[in-house]
């Protein structure tokens, strides 16, 4: 799994891009958080918000895996946020892999507060 | 402490029965919000008994903090054959059981209190007097046996009905009631000074 | 206290067995306390010095825990909200969500926790006057073949079907109230959701007297089956 990890500056950045995506009011820490818990690499609290993403890279390509777990604010509609995630996570993907940049996106809401 | 005025106690002992089983089955579902409103409907009077079991209120906080962690872990198995309150009552009666057997060896099981005699035997006051007499009853419960203690201030303190107690404690009626004697014995030995 | 030997606290056999104790008279202490406590009579107790003697030892510690009782602060030394502060601390650590459902059209990537979509639609349906949404369950709707197998802990993304348990106020038609659950689960999955829903079953569980409330007593009007 160590050789499909991206850099943590990448999954920072998507963090910060889907915090600042309306009607998300926090990432929730998911699976990323468990693991790197659970492998030893610490870190998992006390870096940015960014414990609810998850960025690996694409097996055999230049593609990349975005999984992220958001909590929403109450008077969005879910699917709609989720849309918007999305798009914030892809433009952040590009603006940081440069042309060929492409990413799989993956948005769970875990909780409405 | 006492002295605290600006809130009013809830009172918790007469939940609505409907309102209960629906936030019960809520939180069974991970509704986590539902079992918030439970733990502030029900958490004083649970406090209150946990401080009549164990006599500390700090002991008692922990014991009822505790407690409800462990009905959030159990509650996707609660079915809603008990009411919510019953469920935590025992909960909460067990974890304090627990305390004070691990709490045993502390007291020395020779420490039988002396039969006190009020000490001032001329016109005492009143209030006083009696508030003497309760504090020699507090020292004296601490000299019964966990499950003595438990029956006996669930029936005497609390009220609560022999079979419920059985129910609660996991042991036969008649076991409840032998309990409830001894200590009874024993505590009208402690106080027989107070006559 | 005019009791015989044998029964004497001695602090260390006190689990023994001790409700033999005899009073002089020949009565037992134990049933001589247990039947004033069930407020029996016994014409021996009532003429006889040795069971009188008990008895005022037994109301001699009832008096006093009383007062204990009588003692104990009006306004309770805890702080409740603090408490609970640190019970759901512990709690959202350990969060239940439930499975992973769908939301958005075949081809998306999007999903919702269970615990999350029933949360909204509880709402929902608890803006209806006089009703409370008790469990709500998301299934897959069996009608629709999935059209590939879903990731793990994930339901099929298809359109879900809803149970919800509903309390109802006495004055509600069923078929009328039952309708308007539907709508109110339908327009909160569309609005505030974006799930598609093939159907929702409504289950009503309880009638309730709206004015009477806290006179509903006994367990056994839970109509829920385990």
């Amino acid at each position: 799994m160590t050789d499909q990890q991206v850099p943590r500056t990448l999954e920072d950045t998507v963090g910060a891009a889907v915090l600042a995506t309306r009607g998300v009011a926090f990432l929730r820490p998911g699976l990323a958080g468990l693991l790197r818990s659970s492998v030893g690499l610490g870190a998992a609290r006390g870096t940015t918000g960014a414990s609810g993403v998850r960025v690996r890279r694409h097996k055999g390509s230049r593609g990349l895996d975005v999984e992220v777990y958001v909590v929403l604010n109450r008077g969005h509609r879910a699917l709609d946020v989720t849309r918007a995630v999305r798009s914030a996570v892809l433009d952040a993907v590009l603006k940081e892999a440069g042309e060929g940049g492409s990413a799989q996106v993956k948005v769970t809401v875990t909780g409405v507060v | 402490m006492p002295g605290d005025r600006g809130r009013e106690p809830e009172d918790a002992d007469a939940p609505l029965p409907h309102e209960d089983a629906l936030l019960a089955v809520r939180a069974a579902e991970g509704d986590e919000e539902a079992f918030e409103a439970l733990v502030h409907r029900h958490a004083p009077a649970l406090l209150r008994l946990g401080t009549r079991l164990l006599g500390s209120p700090t002991e008692a906080e922990d014991a009822v903090q505790e407690s409800f962690v462990s009905a959030w872990r159990k509650l996707p198995e609660f079915r809603g054959d008990a009411r919510f309150g019953t469920w935590m009552h025992r909960i909460v009666t067990n974890r304090c059981l627990n305390v004070l057997r691990s709490r045993q060896p502390v007291t020395a099981l020779d420490s039988v209190p002396e039969p006190q005699a009020p000490e001032h035997q001329v016109s005492p006051p009143r209030a006083a007097e009696a508030h003497a007499a309760v504090a020699d009853l507090s020292r004296a419960i601490e000299g019964l046996s966990p499950e003595q203690r438990v029956c006996w201030v669930l029936r005497e303190l609390d009220g609560v009905p022999y079979e419920s107690i059985a129910e609660t404690v996991g042991i036969s009626q008649e076991a409840v009631r032998g309990r409830v004697f001894r200590a009874r014995r024993y505590l009208t030995e402690a106080m027989a000074g107070w006559r | 206290m005019a009791m015989n030997e044998s029964g004497a606290p001695d602090g260390t056999s006190f689990d023994g067995p001790s409700e033999e104790e005899l009073l002089p008279c020949g009565r037992r202490l134990a049933q001589v306390w247990e039947l004033a406590e069930t407020g029996g009579q016994d014409p021996h107790t009532a003429e006889c010095p040795h069971c009188g003697e008990a008895l005022r030892a037994l109301r001699a510690l009832e008096g006093v825990v009383a007062r204990a009782r009588d003692d104990e602060p009006r306004v309770p030394p805890w702080d409740t909200a603090a408490l609970a502060d640190r019970v759901m601390d512990v709690v959202r650590l350990e969060l239940r969500p439930g499975r992973t459902l769908p939301l958005g059209e075949a081809d998306e990537d999007a999903w919702i926790v269970e615990a999350a979509a029933a949360r909204t639609f509880r709402a929902a349906v608890d803006t209806l006057p006089g009703v409370r949404a008790g469990s709500c369950r998301i299934e897959a709707d069996a009608q629709e073949a999935p059209s590939s197998a879903p990731p793990p802990g994930r339901l099929p993304r298809g359109p879900a079907r809803v149970r919800v348990e509903v309390q109802v106020g006495l004055s509600w038609n069923l078929q009328l109230v039952a309708d308007e659950v539907r709508a109110r689960v339908v327009g909160a999955a569309d609005h505030e959701l974006g799930m598609r829903i093939a159907a929702v079953d409504v289950v009503v569980t309880d009638l309730l007297d709206e004015d009477e409330d806290a006179d509903e007593d006994a367990d056994a009007t839970e109509g829920r089956q385990p």
